[in-house]
C-alpha cells in the first residue's frame, strides 16, 4: 500500500491538483509555465497545461505572403534542424515497403486516464497517443532538434504570424484527409476552455497568445498569436492533429468515446484498451510516413517494479520504463535484457528561501553550492550515473560554456566566514521521499558536506504526497528545499523556474537583470538572439545562484536484447523507434 | 422467521446508507474537487465557476441527497478523470475482481476446512504443530512481500508462469494468471480459516454430547465427521461468508502487485487523484455486496441454527 501512495504517478497528479490553486499571474500562463508545473514535479512530461484566460478573438490572419521579417525567418530557420528552413519529409526517406510484422510489449507504471488529446496529462498518455495520432512537429531522438513531421514547414511570417505548411497525402483513420481545415478545427478545439464540461488540461492555445487559425489553401495554414511566441513550434512537438469528422460531436457520449477509443492520422490504428490491462494498437498499413516495421503495439500497466523487472527478463516485454538503478545490473546481467538510460530533462536542485538569513547573502548561498560532494554522492548513491548540472536549461539550448560548482569545502567555508556565518548556524532543510531517485539519501548526504563546512542542518525529509500535497502548496518550505522540475526542452522554460512569477518557484529571488534579459527573451524570434539571452541568463542564476543545481535525473529503462530502442530524454517511447534484430 | 428477515433487512439498508454518508463525509474532508481539476494558473474565480458547474458548491447534504437519488436509480456519475460513466467502470472491473476473489475464496475453503480437521482430530501430533506453524507464517505474511516473493519464484527463476495481469482471456492463460494471485489472496485466509476449523472442531469435541455419541460405541470416524463436524461449521460458515466480501474489496494489493485490473485498484488510483463520484461509487457497490452477502449469511444461519432466529 504503501509502495502504491508513493508511486511516482499517481504522486505527481496528487501534486498537481494540489498546487493547481496557486493563481499564475497572466504572463506565466502564457508561457505555458503550466508544462512546468504539471510536466514538471509531475511527470516532465512535455505535455503543457492551464486554463484558458485568452479568449479566441476571432480576428482573421491576412496570408501576407513574402512579408517575414528577417529576424522572424532566421528564427524559424535556425529552430528547425541544420538550419535549413524546409528538410526532407521523414517519409520519403525509406522507399522500401515491407509488411509490418511482429508485436512489441511496452510497460509503464500507470494506465491512462483520458487519451483525448487536451485532456490526457502525464507521460504514459501522452505515449499512447504517440501511436494513434501524429504531433505537428517531431523532435530527433537524440539531439531534440524539431524535426518536420505532419508540419513540413514552418516559419514566422511576421512577429505574431506563424504558417504552417502541412505534408501532403496523409489521411486520418477513416480516410479523411489531413488538411488546414484539420489543423484550423485542432487548433480551435484546443482554444475553447472546455471540453464538453470539463476544463482542458492541455493548453497550447493560452501558451503562445493563440488568437486566430486561418487557412491560406488546402494545406496551409497561419496562426496569429497576441505577442512574439518563439516557443510555438517546440510546443507543436505535443500537439495532436484531430479528425474533425471524429472530434466534432461534442455530446457528452461522443466526448467519453474519444477518451477511450482514440482515432487519429498516426502510424498505428487503435484496436482496443481494456483499462489497467492493455492497450492495443495495429499498424496502419496507409500511414504517410515511414511505415511501422511492428505489426502489433501492446501497452500494459504494471505498477510493481519486480513484475516489470520479471517480465522483461522472461521476454514478455520488450520495453519496460521506470527501472531502479540498483535494478538496473541485475536486469544488465540477463540473458534477454539490457538498460537502456538517459540523461533526462528533469533538474533536481536544492531551492534557497532567499528572502531569509543566511541565504539572503548570495556567498552563502555559493557556499552550499561548493560544499556539495557531487561526485561522493554519485559514486555512494547511483551506482556511479548522473553529472553535477551545469546549468538549468536542458538540450539542445544547453550553454556551450557551462560549468558546475567544482567540489571545493575550504572555498565553502571561506565564503561562510566571510558572509559571518557563524559556525553551527542552523538552517532547515527540506527533502521529499519517494519522488526522485535516491532523493532521501542525497538529501542526507548533501546535509553532511553541509556540516562539514560548518552549517548545522536540521533536515526535515517527508513522504512525497505530503511533501507535494501540504508543504509546496503552503508556499512556505525552510531555508533550503529540495526539488525535481522537468521541462519541455524549449530553454525558455526551464529558465522561468526561477522567475518571480513562477508558481512553484520559492526561493523569493529576485534578480532586476535577469527579470529584464527574461522580457527579452520572451519577446524574441530571433534564435541566435534567444541562444545568446539564454546563455546569459543562465550565467546569472549559476552565478546568483537562487539554487543549488545538482544533477539532471537519469532515467533507467529496461529493454529486450531482441529490439534496438534508445531511451530518449524527452521520455517518448515510440514503437516506431524499436526495430527487431533479424 | 419473516420479522427476523424484515429485520435484518432493514439493518442492512441502514449500513450501506451509513457506508455512503461517511465515504462522501470524509471525501469532502481531503480536498475541494474543483481546485483539484482546475488548472494549474486558473483564477480563483474560474476556480469558483467550476466548482459551481460541478455542484460542488451546493451544502454537502444537497450534494448527498443527489447522489442518492441517482444512485439509486443505478447512476452514480460520471469519473472527473476518466469521463466515463461510474457504473459502466465498475462494470467492467467488476469480473476480474470476481474472478480472483472466487478463485481465492475457494482455495481457501477447499483447503482450510480438511487442514483444520486433521489438525484437530490429530491434536499435537507433528502434523498438528507444522499445520499451524504454516498457518501462523501465512497470516504474518503481508501479501505485498509474498506476492512479490511468488513473482520472483515462480515467474522469475522458475519462469512457470507469468508475473502480471490476467492474460488474452482464453480459459488456459487465465488459470496461469489466476495461480500466483489467488494464492496471495488466498493465504491469509485460508491460514485464519485453517485454525478457526480447528479450534471449533476441538471444542465440539469436547462437548458432552460428543461424549455420549462416544459411549454409544460409534466409531471416531462417525462421531467426528457426522456429529461434531456440523455443529462445528457453524460459527466457521459464517466467517466464510464474511471472507468473500472482504475478498471482494480488500485485494487492493494483490491486484497492485499482480496488475490485476480490478476494483480494488481502481478505489485505490482514485483516490490518489482525488476521482469522488468514482471512490463513492465504487465503494457504495462493495459495502451493498458485503451486506447482501452478509444478510444470506445471517438468514442461512438462521436455518442451519434455529436459536439465531429468537436470539
Amino acid at each position: 500500500m504503501d509502495d502504491l501512495v508513493k508511486h511516482e504517478d499517481l504522486a505527481e497528479r496528487a501534486l498537481r491538483s494540489r498546487l493547481s490553486r496557486r493563481g499564475l499571474l497572466r504572463r506565466a500562463a502564457a508561457l505555458g509555465l503550466a508544462a512546468p508545473v504539471v510536466g514538471t514535479l509531475l511527470a516532465a512530461c512535455g505535455d503543457d497545461e492551464d486554463e484558458a484566460t485568452t479568449a479566441p478573438s476571432g480576428g482573421e490572419a491576412t496570408a501576407a505572403p513574402g512579408g517575414s521579417t528577417p529576424e522572424a525567418t532566421e528564427a524559424a530557420t535556425t529552430e528547425s534542424s541544420g538550419g535549413e528552413a524546409t528538410t526532407e519529409p521523414t517519409s520519403s526517406s525509406s522507399g522500401e515497403v515491407t509488411e509490418a510484422t511482429g508485436e512489441i510489449v511496452i510497460i509503464q507504471g500507470v494506465d491512462a486516464n483520458s487519451l483525448d488529446p487536451l485532456l490526457r496529462n502525464s507521460t504514459p498518455e501522452f505515449n499512447l497517443n504517440l501511436h494513434i495520432y501524429d504531433m505537428f512537429l517531431a523532435r530527433d531522438p537524440e539531439t531534440l532538434e524539431l524535426r518536420p513531421h505532419i508540419v513540413q514547414q514552418w516559419e514566422a511570417v511576421d512577429n505574431t504570424t506563424w504558417r504552417l505548411t502541412l505534408v501532403e497525402g496523409a489521411t486520418f483513420h477513416d480516410g479523411t484527409p489531413v488538411d488546414a481545415d484539420a489543423a484550423v478545427f485542432t487548433f480551435e478545439r484546443a482554444a475553447k476552455p472546455t471540453v464538453g464540461e470539463k476544463p482542458r488540461v492541455q493548453s497550447i492555445a493560452n501558451q503562445i497568445g493563440f488568437v486566430s487559425a486561418t487557412a491560406v489553401d488546402a494545406k496551409t495554414v497561419e496562426i496569429k498569436t497576441d505577442k512574439p511566441s518563439a516557443i510555438f513550434p517546440a510546443l507543436l512537438t505535443s500537439f495532436e492533429i484531430c479528425p474533425p469528422s471524429y472530434f466534432s460531436d461534442e455530446s457528452p457520449e461522443n466526448l467519453a468515446k474519444i477518451a477511450e477509443s482514440p482515432m487519429g492520422s498516426g502510424p498505428y490504428k487503435f484496436v482496443e484498451w481494456k483499462r489497467d490491462d492493455h492497450f492495443t494498437c495495429e499498424a496502419n498499413p496507409d500511414y504517410w510516413g515511414e511505415k511501422p516495421t511492428i505489426k502489433t503495439v501492446t501497452f500494459r500497466p504494471v505498477p510493481e517494479l519486480s513484475a516489470r523487472v520479471v517480465a522483461l527478463q522472461n521476454d514478455e516485454a520488450q520495453i519496460v520504463t521506470n527501472i531502479a538503478p540498483d535494478v538496473a545490473p541485475q536486469i544488465e546481467s540477463s540473458d534477454n535484457a539490457r538498460i537502456s538510460k538517459v540523461t533526462g530533462g528533469r533538474i533536481i536542485f536544492l531551492g534557497f528561501r532567499c528572502d531569509k538569513p543566511p541565504f539572503d547573502d548570495v556567498r552563502v548561498r555559493q557556499a552550499v553550492n561548493y560544499a556539495i560532494d557531487f561526485d561522493g554522492i554519485k559514486a555512494a548513491l547511483l551506482n556511479g550515473n548522473g553529472e553535477r548540472a551545469s546549468t538549468i536549461i536542458n538540450p539542445p539550448h544547453t550553454p556551450p560554456d557551462a560549468k558546475a560548482y567544482p567540489y571545493d569545502p575550504e572555498k565553502a567555508k571561506a565564503l561562510l566566514a566571510e558572509a559571518g556565518v557563524a559556525e553551527g548556524f542552523e538552517v532547515t532543510m527540506d527533502a521529499p521521499s519517494g519522488r526522485y531517485i535516491k532523493d532521501a539519501e542525497m538529501a542526507q548526504a548533501i546535509a553532511q558536506n553541509l556540516e562539514a563546512v560548518g552549517l548545522k542542518i536540521n533536515l526535515k525529509v517527508l513522504e512525497w504526497s505530503v511533501y507535494a500535497g501540504e508543504l509546496l502548496p503552503s508556499g512556505e518550505p525552510d531555508e533550503i528545499h529540495f526539488l525535481g522540475l522537468g521541462s519541455p526542452f524549449t530553454g525558455e522554460q526551464e529558465l522561468f523556474y526561477v522567475h518571480p512569477d513562477y508558481s512553484l518557484n520559492f526561493t523569493r529571488w529576485n534578480n532586476e537583470e535577469y527579470n529584464t534579459l527574461y522580457d527579452q527573451l520572451t519577446n524574441s524570434l530571433d534564435d541566435a538572439e534567444r541562444q545568446d539571452l539564454m546563455n546569459q541568463l543562465s550565467a546569472i542564476v549559476m552565478e546568483d545562484c537562487p539554487w543549488a543545481p545538482l544533477w539532471h535525473q537519469v532515467d533507467f529503462y529496461g529493454a529486450s536484447k531482441k529490439i534496438e530502442w534508445e531511451a530518449r530524454a524527452d521520455e517518448r517511447i515510440s514503437a516506431m523507434e524499436a526495430r527487431y534484430i533479424s | 422467521m419473516t420479522r427476523y428477515i424484515i429485520r435484518r433487512l432493514l439493518q442492512s439498508f441502514l449500513v450501506v446508507f451509513g457506508v455512503s454518508v461517511l465515504v462522501f463525509v470524509i471525501l469532502f474532508q481531503t480536498g475541494d474537487p474543483a481546485i483539484l481539476m482546475a488548472s494549474p494558473d486558473a483564477t480563483k474565480e474560474e476556480v469558483d465557476q467550476l466548482r459551481h458547474d460541478l455542484g460542488f458548491d451546493r451544502p454537502i447534504y444537497v450534494q448527498y441527497l443527489d447522489f442518492a437519488s441517482d444512485a439509486a436509480r443505478g447512476d452514480f456519475g460520471t469519473s472527473l478523470r476518466q469521463g466515463q460513466p461510474v457504473f459502466k467502470l465498475i462494470r467492467e472491473r467488476m469480473p476480474a475482481t470476481l474472478k480472483l476473489a472466487l478463485t481465492a475464496f475457494v482455495l481457501s475453503v477447499v483447503i482450510s476446512i480438511p487442514v483444520g480437521i486433521i489438525s484437530a482430530t490429530k491434536r499435537n501430533s507433528v502434523w498438528d504443530n507444522l499445520v499451524m506453524g504454516l498457518a501462523l507464517l501465512g497470516q504474518s505474511l503481508p501479501a505485498f512481500f509474498l506476492g512479490v516473493m511468488l513473482i520472483f519464484i515462480f515467474a522469475g527463476k522458475l519462469k512457470w508462469l507469468p508475473s502480471y495481469g490476467q492474460g488474452d482471456g482464453s480459459m488456459v492463460t487465465t488459470v496461469k494468471h489466476l495461480v500466483l494471485p489467488a494464492i496471495t489472496l488466498a493465504t491469509f485466509s485460508l491460514a485464519r480459516n485453517a485454525r478457526l476449523v480447528r479450534s471449533s472442531l476441538l471444542e465440539v469435541l469436547g462437548l458432552d454430547f460428543v461424549r455420549t455419541a462416544r459411549s454409544k460405541g460409534l466409531t471416531e470416524s462417525a462421531v467426528t465427521y457426522r456429529h461434531a463436524l456440523k455443529n462445528a461449521l457453524i460459527p466457521v460458515v459464517t466467517i466464510f461468508g464474511l471472507e468473500f466480501g472482504t475478498l471482494l474489496g480488500g485485494a487492493v494489493i494483490t491486484e497492485t502487485v499482480f496488475s490485476w485490473p480490478g476494483i480494488g485498484r481502481m478505489i485505490i488510483l482514485a483516490i490518489q487523484q482525488r476521482d469522488f463520484p468514482v471512490v463513492v461509487g465504487a465503494v457504495t457497490v462493495i459495502a451493498v455486496i458485503f451486506v447482501f452477502l452478509n444478510l444470506i449469511v445471517d438468514l442461512l444461519y438462521g436455518v442451519i441454527d434455529p436459536r439465531v432466529r429468537y436470539g
